[in-house]
């Protein structure tokens, strides 16, 4: 497969998974990019073990994972060293959506509810996000979720479930009956 | 209704059930109203993530994807203190710090100072016994007996307290005019006033 026709195939995909993971589109596209880019470089060493799709998306959602992680590190620190000088006002904590970018949907999706349903996405864990999205949006099934996130298949469902159930509650919470 | 119950639900939804499991769980939706309730709000969790729009790339996307690898820039750092290769350099580096400083702390821990008093009695110079020198070598305690030694197990040993510049000839040395009437034999490597046999 050139790399051209990676990108072709695969570069809308990735990029719609990035924008569920992140809730912005800014974010979206570093991540998205940084993971294609990652594939790219990979490219010729890839066995064809499993689906292309499949595999780009297990770099796209490592790539993000990871960045969730360094950033819970880098406002773990921030918030330590800030509190040793008693600096921390509590305005820096994590989040998924910068505050000086438009909100997700706000341009292209206007529809209150899809802004509803996307802040109820960011309210999952990492894991749990990243199973709605692969099955819900990307039509994945339980094997395929398994085998992006390294999970067993049983572990998928339970988890599916879980998730499913505190969307709802979030949902609700939102004004939204779901 | 159990967890079980609504996890299967959600893999109803998901048509991840065996034949059999399906065939009794559609048996139990259709005489339980509270399992479908249930259902159809799982069915409407799932139908409003699968509504959510796809967008198509942002325009230029594709070129700042390749303005991008041209740079360089495949990679964004997702370390933050250190690049996962050198951590365990650094482990071993900071370990030995560790190792190192408390090594010096058990180094400083001095030999203890509080001995008991009762090990070493010192006494006055005036009570203090008067050690000999027989001719045999011996030394021997003043009023002790002859064979008896300096200190015995249990009795702490007894020092004399003395700071004339004597200290240390004491009662035990011999004057140079005894040593040199002494046979040669009771006294090893002492020399005398003779000059060696040859040298005179």
């Amino acid at each position: 497969m050139s790399e051209t026709e990676f990108l072709e195939g695969n570069a809308e995909l990735v990029f719609n998974l990035a924008l569920r993971l992140t809730g912005n589109r800014a974010d979206a596209e570093d991540l998205s990019q940084d993971a294609l880019l990652r594939a790219l470089k990979a490219l010729p060493r890839f066995r064809g073990e499993s689906q292309v799709s499949t595999w780009v998306y297990r770099i796209t959602v490592n790539a993000w994972k990871n960045r969730v992680r360094a950033e819970k590190r880098r406002h773990f620190w921030k918030t330590v060293t800030l509190g040793l000088v008693g600096g921390d006002d509590g305005e820096d904590e994590v989040r998924d959506v910068k505050a000086d970018d438009p909100p997700l949907d706000a341009d292209l999706e206007k529809e209150e509810k899809a802004k509803m349903v996307q802040k109820s996405l960011l309210g999952l864990d990492e894991d749990d996000r990243a199973i709605v999205v692969l099955r819900e949006i990307e039509e994945k099934s339980y094997g395929e979720i398994g085998a992006v996130l390294g999970l067993a298949e049983g572990t998928v469902k339970s988890r599916l479930f879980r998730a499913r159930a505190k969307l709802k509650t979030l949902l609700g919470t939102s004004g939204m009956k779901p | 209704m159990n967890d079980d119950m609504r996890e299967k639900l959600s893999a109803y939804l998901d048509e991840a059930l065996s034949a059999a499991e399906r065939r009794d769980l559609e048996s139990r939706l259709a005489a339980s109203s509270e399992l479908r309730r249930e259902l159809e709000s799982l069915r409407a969790v799932s139908q409003a993530v699968k509504a959510l729009p796809r967008s198509p790339l942002p325009a230029g996307y594709l070129a700042r994807l390749q303005a991008r690898r041209a740079r360089g820039g495949a990679e964004r750092r997702d370390w933050v203190l250190l690049p996962p290769s050198y951590r365990p350099v650094a482990f071993a580096l900071s370990s030995a710090v560790v190792a190192i400083a408390v090594w010096d702390q058990f180094d400083r821990i001095e030999a203890p100072l509080d001995i008991p008093y009762a090990a070493v009695k010192v006494v006055p110079k005036a009570e203090a016994p008067v050690a000999q020198v027989d001719l045999s070598g011996r030394i021997t305690a003043a009023g002790a007996g002859a064979a008896a030694p300096l200190s015995a197990p249990g009795r702490p040993m007894e020092f004399a307290e003395d700071s004339s510049p004597a200290k240390g000839a004491g009662a035990a040395a011999m004057s140079e005019e005894e040593m040199s009437t002494r046979p040669k034999s009771l006294n090893p490597g002492v020399s005398t006033n003779s000059p060696p046999p040859g040298k005179a």
